[in-house]
């Protein structure tokens, strides 16, 4: 069979080569093998299609289930995000809490803290505006907050930035005495606070101060109208060459002079706008740029001498230099 | 060419009739292939059990997708042997075995098989299987299917997915190799023999 390959310096070898395709199975081991042949055909795993298919499908599977986990789980952290003391789920958000606070670096781990707390305050209130009971551990966890803000202040961002945080914490307690004057525990954090805050006070610089501890401070700041505010309207890209700037003058200095109480109520987006510039008449509200508000040097001038009558702009040839 | 010529064999009209599930002419590519299958996986593996569990897989494999087969330049006996490839790798794999790793032939492997002309000296299938571990995984495989499955070298170019030539000049330095292997380990023998004659 190999004669037609090799050389006569192989033929021994192949010679003992062939004895390698003597042997043959005994009848027993042939029938046997047969046997287990036609046994395993007839298995649905001896089909190779039939190996794919549960792959392919194992995957789909696979992948859906994944993708579905992972949508439940994201809903469920969501949820407890939203939770509330009481809440079946507000145990999972504190449990993340834990976790993001064993994970987070120290350096980071002290805003992370105060980020909690102010979150406690939020649910507090939350809980006072439903009308539900506050737990006292979420009380006593506060106050303990508080007692080592105040003990400590520097590590945790120094005074004014715990002066922050006790204001909101004084608010939210206060909401609670008020809700719940029986609360004895809320009344005490309460007075705790007061006093902490009290014990900060020499620490504080005054502008600080002056905006994050006395709201109503920031209240005159949004509610007085700034003269610079109403000077300064907004100019349209579209100029319209036809309109004049006469009709405009004396609306916009009027206002400024004397804001109107109507101007408190104006709507979110207009407190800017001049009250009088809100009723141009149609047509010439795209004055051109440079035309729109008094000329400049002319702003401040009383009513009637705004502008000078038609005709007495430029003194005639010859007056100008006459006493 | 066939691994076992037989006169009234005709391997055409035998595979139309398999595939029509004809389980008699099934039976008959069975007989005519299974010592081939067999030799082959037991040379592999050394494992009589294992060649013979192998063996089986190859021809459940056969008689499942028989009916799929197509002659299209691919013969039948090409197209078994590489279910039987596919099969050792897929078993090498499941055992994590390697590949080159050495194959020491089983003693029990007498009992599995009977020679039509001599009894078996299962020790010198032991020193060609040795002598087989020099040669690369390629030339081993195409040694085993040209002398111990007896297929042609186009078959085993189909086998391995080679050039025919390349197959043949494949085979030609595998020989010369296994030929200086046993000249030499027969010169160390007969070496060793005089020297311990000389010293009794």
């Amino acid at each position: 069979m190999n004669s037609d390959l090799f050389t006569n310096q192989e033929d021994e070898v192949t010679a003992r080569l062939e004895k390698l395709g003597q042997p043959c199975l005994s009848a027993t081991a042939r029938r046997r093998i047969w046997q287990k042949a036609y046994a395993r055909a007839n298995m649905p795993t001896a089909k190779p299609v039939s190996r794919q298919q549960p792959s392919v499908t194992f995957w789909r599977l696979a992948a859906s289930s994944v993708i579905v986990l992972a949508l439940m789980l994201t809903s469920v952290v969501w949820a407890s995000a939203q939770s509330l003391p009481g809440d079946a789920l507000y145990p999972l958000a504190r449990g993340l809490e834990a976790v993001q606070l064993a994970l987070i670096p120290a350096t980071q781990r002290v805003s992370l803290e105060m980020q909690f707390l102010d979150r406690r305050a939020m649910e507090v209130q939350r809980l006072v505006e439903l009308q539900r009971p506050v737990p006292p551990e979420i009380i006593a966890e506060i106050s303990t907050t508080i007692e080592k803000m105040t003990q400590t202040p520097e590590s945790f961002g120094g005074a004014t930035v715990v002066a922050a945080h006790l204001a909101l914490q004084e608010e939210t307690l206060r909401q609670v005495t008020v809700q719940y004057p029986h609360d004895d525990a809320a009344s005490a954090a309460f007075e705790a606070i007061v006093a902490a805050q009290l014990s900060l006070q020499p620490f504080l610089t005054p502008t600080p101060v002056s905006i994050l501890l006395t709201p109503s401070s920031t209240f005159t700041l949004t509610f007085s109208p700034s003269p610079t505010s109403v000077l300064t309207p907004t100019p349209d890209p579209t100029p319209t060459p036809s309109a004049t700037p006469t009709p405009i003058l004396v609306p916009t200095s009027t206002v400024t002079a004397t804001p109107e109480p109507e101007q408190e109520k104006t709507p979110p987006g207009q407190e800017n706008t001049p009250p009088g510039q809100e009723k141009t008449p149609p047509g010439q509200e795209n004055t051109p740029p440079g035309q729109e508000n008094t000329p400049p040097g002319q702003e401040n001038t009383p009513p009637g001498q705004e502008k000078t009558p038609p005709g007495q702009e430029k003194t005639p040839p010859g007056q100008e230099k006459k006493p | 060419m066939s691994p076992q010529q037989k006169t009234d064999y005709d391997e055409v009209i035998v595979i139309q009739r398999a595939k029509k599930n004809d389980r008699i002419a099934q039976g008959q590519l069975y007989e005519h292939y299974v010592d081939a299958v067999y030799r082959y996986m037991l040379y592999r593996t050394g494992d009589p059990t294992v060649a013979e569990d192998l063996t089986a897989e190859v021809f459940a494999q056969m008689l499942v997708s028989l009916a799929r087969y197509e002659e299209r330049g691919l013969p039948f006996g090409a197209w078994l042997f590489r279910i039987a490839k596919a099969r050792l790798v897929d078993y090498w794999r499941a055992t994590k075995r390697r590949e080159r790793q050495a194959v020491a032939l089983s003693a029990e492997a007498e009992t599995f098989w009977v020679s039509d002309d001599s009894p078996v000296d299962i020790q010198e299938y032991q020193d060609l299987l040795k002598a087989m571990e020099y040669l690369t995984e390629a030339e081993r495989e195409v040694i085993l299917l040209r002398f111990a499955s007896a297929l042609n070298n186009q078959e085993i170019a189909k086998v391995v997915h080679r050039n025919p030539d390349a197959v043949k000049s494949m085979m030609y330095r595998a020989l010369r190799k296994l030929r200086d292997i046993l000249v030499q380990r027969e010169k160390f023998y007969d070496t060793d023999t005089k020297g311990c004659h000389t010293t009794i």
